[in-house]
């Protein structure tokens, strides 16, 4: 049993203007879609680099080729996104943080972080 | 379906598994800069402890637990035709067993 809605829609992605609180949501949301898609090469790359001593070698160079190190970033940015994102909700379930203006700063700081992290990442490699 | 996850242990499992994950993804990070692994005998040595073991055992249980829930978050979210949506979750429970059985045997061959 449906009531049809008389409420307002509005989905000009471009014109939405989110507050960072959402971005860093949904973003924490894709990156874990992202890690759980890259779990199988994850395990594989596990798997070959137990098996022997040349599986161990060839998983060691797997950084090497502009395709992998792309997605060695994307995954990094990933975990670290997800992980601090993951954090901060821990702590505000905690009753941490949960104020408008700290839980802005907060997601600032994770947006940032993980960045920051993928621009490290990017540099080392 | 009696004992279907609620909403509320769903909610906890993936809490729980939160903090396991992190905090061994903190350890590890920690051990690997203090001890690099550089080549096949010594990764394989460490594999053979049992705490490592265990402790990884219980990552990979952390980890398709907290990724079981996140994915039924998304498909429970955006999927609204219920048998798209049962095929789906069918699905995810298929694959993560698959995962399972491949992290399992992995386990048994490396540790001791």
């Amino acid at each position: 049993m449906t009531i049809p809605s008389k409420r307002p829609v509005f989905f000009h992605l471009l014109q939405l203007q989110l507050p960072v609180t959402a971005l860093v949501s949904i973003a924490h949301r894709v990156s874990g879609m992202v890690l759980f898609l890259a779990l199988p090469a994850a395990i594989w790359l596990l798997d070959r680099s137990l098996n022997d001593a040349e599986g161990f070698a060839a998983a060691g160079h797997m950084l090497e080729g502009w395709p992998l190190q792309l997605a060695v970033l994307v995954l990094l940015w990933a975990l670290t996104h997800h992980l601090l994102a993951g954090l901060r909700l821990l702590l505000i379930d905690a009753e941490i943080g949960v104020e408008r203006a700290t839980a802005r700063r907060t997601a600032w700081a994770v947006g940032i972080a993980a960045l920051l992290a993928l621009a490290v990442g990017a540099l080392w490699l | 379906m009696s004992h279907q996850v609620t909403g509320l242990r769903a909610w906890l499992l993936q809490r729980l598994s939160a903090l396991y994950l992190s905090g061994y993804l903190l350890w590890a990070l920690v051990y690997f800069s203090l001890h690099p692994v550089n080549d096949y005998a010594a990764w394989r040595a460490l594999w053979m402890q049992p705490s490592m073991a265990i402790g990884t055992a219980l990552l990979f249980i952390a980890l398709l637990v907290h990724a079981w829930v996140g994915v039924r978050d998304v498909i429970l979210d955006y999927v609204r035709p219920p048998l798209l949506r049962l095929s789906l979750l069918a699905l995810l429970w298929g694959w993560l067993l698959v995962l399972a059985v491949w992290l399992a045997r992995i386990l048994t061959r490396v540790t001791p």
